[in-house]
């Protein structure tokens, strides 16, 4: 399984990188800006994308716009990793095509679990679509 | 006479209250002026008004008196001459009788007519004797008298002779001497005759003069009655007018002057004077610049302060502004006035659903009794915060505050707006600074917390005891510190309103059970055992909010059980509300400090933030979602015993046709069953 973290905080990165390594077994790739994360994203393809919702230049929302903008990038899941989850602002990023929401501080232990939690759910709404 | 001055002083006064005399009369200015510059007082004028035409009318009396008199003379001057005259003609028969008695007696020396001589001599003289006393007063009639006397003598003289020597002497002799003596004698009778009639034709003149002069001073005495009339009405008029001008015309003034003092009107010009009037008028005019004063200060405080001001009748109309009112709005100085309230609020805001004029009209023609007044009396000491207006259309925050005051054309309201845009600024900027604040400290605490967790769980390979003790510290510190920064936002949150909830049908057992799951691994670390109740209540909530609140509350309740207790979770349902209260045998709140528990930073012991963990924010963020429920939070606590934290939900939020004024009502009344139920369970 193979996760790409675009955050443009590099010790964030980090701490995914190894939780998710550690407890869940999952490669990841790291991209610290937006544009760094589509283009990686497009080339690596990878199962699930963790995206910072507050970056310099692209933040969380425009990146995931452009990732559904790119066809190789337009179906890989992508979970908004945020300090600031205000309901409304869920909502809304789910309405925008988001996997999931988690928020920061996380724990290491379990985020390899929730975000394969997250995964697993969307696998199984995107087969009861298809099945329809 | 005095039936005269007071008749005229009515007509005056008459005169003067129905048309301006005053002005048709400049004399009187003049006299008024005259009067006013003697300075006199009330006792002076009054003095005045009495005395001067008392004076006059002595004075006349007098002349009157005189002019009377000189006629009366007059008459008895005539009186006078006439006896004057008729004694000088009997003094002229005396003599001539006594010359004719002497001369019979000399050619008959009838003896009779020497005694008719005699008696004629002392007549005369008897006579002589009368019109000197009645000339006494004439020196000139009495010179000619004394002259006529001398010559009378004289002529009797010679009469002596004549008759002596008739007695004695022979008839010869006796002619012949008589013969002279009768030449001397004719000529003294002619001096005697002319003196005589001098002195007639002197008090004949007298006598012709006398009634012309008592015709002139009758006449004299007519004109001066007639004058004395015209003087008299004209000093009743000009006392009338003093009267008036000095004291009832300044008295009217007076009362005038009361009358705009209590209008609060400019008043006359300040009377001239030193009497008590006019410094009853000063006292007037003194109360009336310390009024103006007061009023001016009042009103320069409405109109400087920042408030805006106005003032509106029960139909919401608005009767008076301050100028900041106008400049708030940007209306022209009074273009407000007259317009109805809800011009001020933009049409979203709650203020122009509930007070539309038209729904005013239809309230208040709605029989049932919630007329207009009510909806402003409700109004009454609520701050509010709407959206105000202007002239423009600009929409800019306001607080609105009405109080109401009794006038008289009935009830009015007093309402007051601030325009807060520079308090929502500063909110704003203080939220966003939070805010930022807070996502900066998150970032690098959510690396640390992940750092320090995958070094405690060993992710990066085992560490000595000791190492895995201290990261350990530093770990839970940091999920302290993290969690303060959770409640911090939530509390900014609350306070701007932006708590978001989220309502739905929740099942309320479900909602328990969350909450006890989340804080089961932590009682276990103090070994309390849970006591819960069961429901099947589905509740109209945010049901993650009220996780939070029942996590809060059971973690408190964890934190101040004594090791190995209970904490027991207690459900009190009516149709309409559920209560749930949570029991801890705890050391209990002190009475005076129940209320502050909900205050944010508020922990009963300075020790307790160090000792139990939390940060004080806890309770108050409880309170604020479950007032964002439209329930009530509370605490019944003994010291010693424990404390049971209690809140209650109204089962149908979603409907408000309640009044919140109800609600609280209900809420307290199934808060004192319960209390009463409790009770009773532990008498059992």
């Amino acid at each position: 399984m193979k996760v790409l973290i675009i955050d443009d905080e590099e010790d964030i990165r980090a701490v995914v990188s190894l939780s998710l390594n550690h407890f869940g077994q999952i490669d990841v790739l790291e991209a610290e800006s937006g544009e760094e994360g589509v283009n990686k994203a497009s080339v690596e393809k990878p199962d699930a994308i963790l995206l910072d919702m507050t970056m310099p230049v692209m933040d969380g929302p425009s990146t995931l716009a452009a990732l559904r903008d790119n066809p190789n990038t337009k179906t890989i899941p992508v979970i908004f990793l945020t300090a600031r989850a205000m309901t409304a602002e869920v909502e809304r990023l789910k309405n925008m095509g988001a996997a999931g929401i988690l928020t920061k501080p996380f724990d290491p232990e379990t985020l390899a679990s929730q975000v394969k939690n997250i995964l697993t759910t969307q696998k199984n709404q995107a087969k009861i679509e298809q099945g329809i | 006479m005095g039936t005269y001055i007071s008749v005229i002083s009515y007509l005056y006064i008459i005169l003067i209250r129905r048309g301006s005399l005053l002005t048709k009369f400049r004399l009187n200015a003049f006299q008024l002026n005259a009067f006013q510059r003697l300075n006199l007082n009330l006792f002076h004028k009054g003095f005045i008004l009495v005395f001067a035409p008392l004076a006059f009318e002595l004075i006349f009396v007098i002349i009157l008196a005189c002019l009377l008199h000189q006629a009366e003379q007059e008459a008895l001057r005539e009186a006078h001459s006439k006896a004057i005259i008729t004694k000088t003609n009997t003094l002229t028969k005396i003599f001539i009788d006594a010359g004719a008695s002497v001369g019979a007696y000399s050619v008959s020396k009838n003896p009779d007519f020497g005694e008719h001589y005699e008696l004629a001599v002392a007549q005369m003289e008897q006579e002589l004797k009368d019109l000197k006393m009645l000339v006494k007063d004439n020196p000139r009639q009495l010179a000619n008298l004394e002259h006529i006397e001398v010559s009378a003598r004289r002529g009797l003289d010679l009469l002596n002779k004549i008759k002596i020597s008739t007695d004695e002497g022979s008839r010869i002799s006796s002619l012949i001497g008589s013969h002279r003596v009768y030449k001397e004698l004719k000529g003294l009778i002619e001096q005697v005759e002319s003196d005589l009639n001098g002195f007639v034709e002197e008090e004949r003149r007298i006598e012709r003069t006398s009634p012309q002069a008592q015709a002139r001073a009758r006449s004299y005495v007519h004109i001066f009655l007639w004058v004395g009339l015209v003087l008299n009405i004209l000093l009743a008029l000009v006392m009338a007018h003093l009267f008036f001008t000095g004291i009832t015309g300044r008295l009217s003034t007076l009362s005038d002057n009361a009358v705009r003092l209590a209008k609060s009107e400019p008043l006359n010009e300040s009377l001239t004077g030193n009497d008590e009037i006019a410094s009853l008028d000063k006292v007037f005019h003194e109360m009336a610049r310390a009024l103006e004063e007061a009023i001016q200060k009042q009103r320069s405080i409405v109109e400087t302060m920042p408030v805006g001001l106005f003032i509106i009748n029960n139909n919401g109309i608005i009767e008076l502004i301050n100028p900041t009112m106008a400049t708030m709005f940007a209306y022209k100085d009074n273009d407000l006035i007259g317009k109805h309230i809800s011009t001020l609020f933009t049409k979203a805001t709650e203020f122009e659903q509930r007070f539309d004029p038209i729904k005013l009209d239809s309230a208040k023609h709605d029989q049932k009794n919630s007329t207009s007044e009510n909806i402003y009396e409700k109004l009454i000491g609520h701050v509010r915060e709407l959206d105000a207006q202007r002239w423009t259309g600009e929409v800019f925050p306001v607080q609105l505050t009405l109080t109401s005051f009794k006038y008289k054309e009935g009830d009015r309201y007093l309402c007051n707006i601030l325009d807060v845009t520079e308090r929502h600024e500063i909110e704003r900027l203080k939220r966003e600074f939070v805010s930022t604040v807070s996502h900066e400290l998150r970032t690098p605490l959510t690396s640390i917390r992940g750092s320090l967790s995958l070094l405690a769980l060993g992710a990066l390979g085992s560490v000595s005891e000791q190492a895995g003790k201290v990261i350990k510290i530093a770990e839970r510190n940091t999920i302290r510190l993290i969690n303060l920064i959770n409640d911090l936002l939530d509390v900014e949150k609350l306070e701007a309103g932006k708590l978001e909830m989220v309502f739905d049908n929740v099942p309320f057992a479900n909602i328990i059970e969350r909450a006890l799951e989340s804080v089961r691994s932590f009682a276990e670390q103090y070994n309390i055992t849970f006591e819960t109740a069961q429901t099947n209540t589905v509740v109209y909530a945010d049901g993650d909010r009220l996780v939070q609140v029942l996590v809060n509350l059971l973690s408190n309740a964890v934190k101040y059980s004594p090791r190995n207790g209970t904490v027991k979770l207690s459900i009190d349902e009516t149709n309409d509300f559920i209560k749930i209260g949570i029991t801890d045998r705890g050391r209990g709140i002190p009475t005076d400090f129940k209320d502050k528990v909900f205050e944010r930073f508020q922990q009963v012991e300075a020790a307790d933030a160090k000792q139990k963990g939390g940060t004080g924010l806890g309770l108050a963020i409880c309170k604020a979602i479950i007032e964002e429920h439209g329930g009530t939070i509370g605490v019944d606590s003994e010291e010693g015993k424990g404390s049971t934290f209690w809140f209650i939900l109204p089962l149908k939020t979603a409907v408000s046709s309640v009044a919140p004024e109800q609600i609280i009502e209900n809420i307290n009344k199934i808060h004192k069953s319960s209390k009463v139920k409790e009770n009773r369970l532990e008498k059992v």
